[in-house]
């Protein structure tokens, strides 16, 4: 923090030791699974097209279609009939979508559609092509497809993120300390692929089981280092990482710098995908939080729906929770647990329902020297409430990342960020309206 | 089982609520008023202690009075309606600016006029544009004059008869008999009650600033600024020592006590980093302009009122991100103090103060 300016953060209390340590739990029952449902429709909301239909046979690892827009393929996770199509709850859109229903028939018979390359061998456009064709997507949570950061430029180091900043969340944790070994392979991989020249692996301060767990591999690794850093929420956003690791800023891509950001868990799907030719079909999740009866870290097929995952966890605590589809920070609360497990969910958490009563904004700032951002929040606050077009852009409300802390921090209980979303919303109508007036 | 929605995020920290900071802002007000009824009793008698103590009550009951009567107007629970109107953080302050020859029925008009004008007619505690006990502490002086530039005979010490404040001669800057830097920074004088004593308001001030309570960039700038202000005035006026000048200036007339606590109200000062630290230097130039070419003592209160209705436009000026420009926003700074020197000289010398 300066005397005139703040890059903001602040600890928050991490809730992490309810899932921590504990033995990672593989959901096998065929009953406590039940059938499998893959969301016809990709997280910018437009529809897939398919490869298959439905009555079809799939096994694992068979393609079930592709994304639009960006080039995402789908692959079914179990193997069995495609018995429907049924509507369901997307906790990606937001809304209900079609899903393939598939039978699962827990036979786990596996297809081998993707090309498995040689490690020593593979070149660097054969990785990008492999991770491009097994539908490799951010798993921090974001879902961006990953080769495409891959198409940049003069890359001179990777950067692995293992901070997993919201609380609760343990996956990265666990599977960096589960799956060293793959992780240092798909960061050598990806180092291979973007030519850059080292990798920096960057987790919070305190992670000793995670630190241990690279330093025992790390010697046949020689351009791979590790970065502690402060626990300090958002730890694991992007600019944060990257302004925590190089003291550099960018514009909009870390790659003007010279740096691709990618999640630890990333990695060892990369280095699956490139040397097994395999997708992601399955996931490890967090289950947690205070009205959950049994917290724990659970792995399970893609396209499994919390309800089931919940019951495995002992079920709901109390009448009324809060669902959330990641931690408590960012996540959105779902309506219903009906909707499905993706390949970039890290966990889910489960809280005890409270209202919180305001008070009047105090106008202490508080928000403002916490914002990651750099924002003003309680000034956009304040032009939301004037509907202050004008001021509102002055404000680059457009840089909020949503992180929360404005709201998080805020003395007088108000819920700053959602001012914030609001402010994001009108500015966007605003503009297609003017874009209409034009017209 | 049922699914409640709410927006993200769901975590919220246990630290601080509003509530927290006004109470503890008021403990921290209590015991600067503690140390005024023992500086009263020590150094002037019992009867400017005992009267010390009454003046907190006074100003105390009339606070929680006004409070029951709003509540009971606008029909709403008073307990809930007074815990949550902070009336009796503005009593305190407001109090604590006043000499203790004030009457109680100054006390009592400041501090019901303060609150009614200060807040209620605005909607409240949050709404209100201007300090509330700074209304109340300008009420009081322009209509009651009297009744705080002191009544003869009531202080023991006779060079105490009048404030320090206006005792002073600005010109050439030497205090008078008897009066050191030392015994100004101890406040072992008559003024206000909660004024003088510099240095139990250092101590305050620390420890709103370490307690996250009041933000140090408020008080610095403020005083920081009222010091190199006169510092160069000092130097125009050709004083014997520049630097004994500033450092009186920021020790007498409330300045120190503003500066803790009344730069630092939130809901009536600026929001942004930057905009903090121009109000505060803001204030100081005009507290010093009214003080040396205006004459008047009541500098440090005009001053702030002044500058929190310039509150909206601070915080309109300061755009986008914190982090953005921040060179520029430094020689913005550097500017306005330069600005604020200038004038101050020029108005002197034109107003043949100098
Ligand atoms: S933290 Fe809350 S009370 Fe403080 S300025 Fe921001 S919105 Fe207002
Ligand atoms: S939610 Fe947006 S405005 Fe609030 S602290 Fe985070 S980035 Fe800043």
């Amino acid at each position: 923090m300066g005397i005139l300016f703040s890059r903001g953060g602040c600890h928050i209390q991490g809730h992490k030791e309810l899932t921590h340590g504990k033995k990672i739990i593989t959901l096998t029952d065929p009953k406590a699974i039940g059938k499998i449902y893959i969301p016809l429709v990709s997280g910018n909301g437009k529809e897939l097209l398919l490869d298959i239909k439905e009555g079809d046979y799939v096994k694992k690892g068979t393609r079930i279609g592709v994304s639009q827009g960006f080039y995402v393929p789908v692959f079914s996770p179990v193997s069995g009939f495609v018995s429907g199509t049924e509507k369901r709850f997307n906790s990606l859109t937001g809304r209900p979508v079609d899903h393939y229903v598939i039978d699962n028939a827990f036979k786990y018979e596996t297809e081998e559609s993707l090309k498995k390359y040689d490690y020593d061998k593979v070149s660097s456009e054969e990785i990008v092509e492999a991770i491009k064709e097994a539908g490799i997507v951010g798993l921090g949570g974001a879902g961006f497809p990953t080769y495409i950061k891959y198409g940049a430029k003069n890359i001179k180091t990777i950067l692995i993120n293992a901070c997993e900043c919201e609380p609760y969340l343990t996956t990265d944790n666990l599977m960096v300390v589960e799956e060293t070994e793959t992780m240092l392979k798909g960061i050598s991989l990806m180092m291979r692929a973007s030519q850059a020249k080292k990798a920096i692996i960057a987790f919070k301060e305190g992670h000793s089981d995670m630190k241990e767990a690279i330093l025992k591999y790390i010697d046949s690794y020689p351009n791979i280092e590790i970065k502690e850093v402060k626990d300090r929420y958002p730890a694991g956003w992007e600019r944060t990482l990257v302004w925590n690791v190089f003291k550099k800023e960018y514009e909009n891509l870390p790659s003007e710098i010279g740096v691709i950001v990618n999640n630890a868990q990333t990695a060892m799907a990369v280095a699956k995908a490139v040397l097994e030719g395999k997708p992601i079909t399955e996931r490890v999740v967090t289950v947690s939080g205070t009205a959950i009866k049994e917290p724990q870290n659970i792995r399970v097929p893609v396209g499994t729906v919390v309800s089931k995952i919940i019951e495995a966890c002992g079920g709901y605590k109390g009448e009324q929770v809060f669902l959330l589809a990641g931690g408590p920070m960012c996540s959105k609360a779902q309506m219903n647990d009906q909707f499905v497990v993706e390949k970039q969910s890290g966990g889910y958490t489960v809280l005890f329902f409270e209202e919180i009563e305001a008070e009047p904004c105090l106008r202490c700032g508080a928000c403002t020297l916490h914002c990651p951002a750099s924002l003003q929040p309680v000034e956009i606050k304040e032009a939301v409430e004037k509907k202050d077009e004008k001021r509102l852009q002055d404000l680059k409300v457009n840089s909020c990342i949503e992180c929360g802390l404005c709201t998080f921090v805020c003395p007088s209980r108000i819920m700053v960020t959602e001012s914030i979303r609001k402010a994001k919303l009108m500015l966007k109508i605003a503009a297609a309206k003017a874009k209409a007036a034009k017209k | 089982m049922k699914f409640r929605i709410k927006p993200a995020p769901f975590q919220r920290s246990t630290k601080r609520t509003t509530k927290g900071i006004m109470l503890e802002l008021s403990l921290v007000l209590v015991v600067v008023w503690f140390v005024a009824i023992l500086m009263n009793y020590t150094l002037m008698g019992e009867a400017e202690g005992t009267k010390t103590i009454l003046m907190g009550d006074v100003a105390l009951v009339a606070a929680f009075v006004t409070d029951v009567v709003t509540a009971l107007i606008i029909k709403k629970n008073v307990w809930q309606y007074f815990v949550g109107s902070y009336s009796y953080v503005t009593a305190l302050i407001f109090v604590l600016t006043l000499p203790v020859t004030v009457s109680y029925y100054a006390i009592v008009v400041g501090i019901v006029l303060a609150i009614v004008f200060g807040k209620i007619v605005f909607g409240g505690f949050g709404y209100n544009p201007i300090n509330p006990a700074g209304l109340g502490r300008i009420i009081v002086a322009l209509s009651f004059s009297l009744a705080i530039t002191g009544v003869p005979g009531l202080v023991s010490d006779a060079t105490t008869s009048a404030t320090i404040t206006s005792a002073l001669n600005w010109k050439d800057g030497i205090l008078p008999d008897g009066f050191s830097l030392g015994r100004l920074f101890l406040g072992n004088y008559a003024g206000a009650i909660g004024e003088t004593s510099a240095l139990t308001l250092l101590i305050a001030g620390i420890y709103l600033s370490i307690r996250k309570i009041a933000d140090p960039r408020l008080m610095v700038s403020y005083t920081v600024s009222a010091f190199l202000i006169t510092l160069f005035m000092g130097l125009a006026f050709g004083v014997a020592n520049p630097f004994v000048y500033g450092i009186t200036h920021i020790l007498v007339g409330g300045l120190a006590f503003g500066a803790v606590f009344m730069v630092t109200d939130p809901v009536t000062t600026p929001t942004s980093p930057m905009g903090k630290i121009i109000f505060g230097l803001g204030a100081a130039a005009i507290t010093i302009l009214i003080r040396v070419s205006g004459a008047l003592p009541e500098g440090v209160v005009f001053s702030i009122v002044f500058m929190n209705l310039l509150t909206p436009i601070i915080d309109g000026l300061v755009k986008g991100k914190t982090t953005d420009k921040i060179g520029q926003r430094w020689g913005v700074i550097l500017a306005l103090l330069v600005l604020a020197i200038g004038i101050n000289i020029g108005v002197a010398f034109l107003g043949g103060v100098a």
